[in-house]
């Protein structure tokens, strides 16, 4: 990963408009930093160390998206991120948490569908 | 010997206000922990606890488990959701969780043996479970 992405290039959080982004890890670490800015969330790890962990676990997803249960291990990874940000999704979270963890859900998704065609 | 005294309490004031801004840190320190770790676990539990209520069942099943204590078990399961849903620090401490992580992995072992998921999903249900766990150990001041 590159330590700063070009300027005009920068994807807006949550944009997954163009599919093929969501696997670059600089979108992960856009998508948390300025999602937690924005929304006014403290991540217990650095949107950077979170985003490697994302590229990882969506490369994971990839290569798993044709076994049964696919869905669970979504849901699986949504909650490891979660735990390790410091994310709370239930119904007693702050909307702007669960705001956040559905834009991870949904990149893991995204990402972990595209790498897999 | 009065001169002595003078220094020995001046020492100890001294000591005690160069402690006291780690101790005011170490208890800020601890309160965000808990403030972040706990809605993470919180919003995690459903996903673990279907994996241990699933291990709990399987073992009852297969006789590796006498009904009563696969119903302690559950007991024990409601107890710590109460803790984390509650913030009981005191009761989430002393819960059982290397017993509640154990049948965690045995119902997470029992998918993938009745062909429910595959191992690439064992190992994503496994990553979070081991996430969870680390989670825990840090509110049970054990990392």
């Amino acid at each position: 990963m590159s330590d700063e992405a070009p300027a005009n290039s920068a994807p807006k959080w949550g944009d997954f408009s163009d599919p093929n982004r969501t696997t670059d890890p600089f979108f992960f670490e856009s998508m948390l930093a300025d999602g937690a800015s924005v929304l006014g969330i403290e991540l217990r790890e650095t949107p950077r160390a979170l985003a490697l962990y994302m590229t990882e676990r969506a490369a994971h997803l990839a290569s798993i998206s044709h076994e049964p249960g696919f869905a669970l291990a979504v849901i699986a990874e949504r909650d490891s991120v979660a735990l390790r940000a410091g994310l709370a999704a239930n119904d007693v979270a702050r909307a702007g948490d669960r705001w956040l963890l559905g834009l991870v859900q949904g990149a893991l998704s995204v990402a972990a569908r595209v790498l897999a065609t | 010997m009065l001169k002595l005294f003078w220094y020995v309490g001046a020492l100890a004031l001294v000591a005690l206000v160069a402690l006291s801004p780690f101790q005011a840190s170490s208890c800020i320190s601890a309160r965000t922990q808990q403030a972040t770790l706990l809605p993470a676990a919180r919003a995690a539990w459903p996903g673990v606890e279907a994996d241990f209520i699933r291990g709990v069942e399987s073992s009852v099943a297969a006789a590796r488990l006498s009904a009563a204590a696969g119903e302690a078990l559950r007991d024990a399961g409601r107890e710590f959701e109460s803790a984390l849903e509650s913030s009981n620090m005191a009761a989430l401490r002393v819960a059982p969780w290397p017993t509640i992580e154990r049948y965690a992995e045995a119902g997470i072992e029992d998918r993938l043996s009745v062909g429910e998921i595959g191992p690439g999903v064992m190992a994503s249900l496994l990553e979070r479970l081991s996430n969870f766990a680390r989670t825990i150990y840090r509110l049970q001041g054990a990392e």
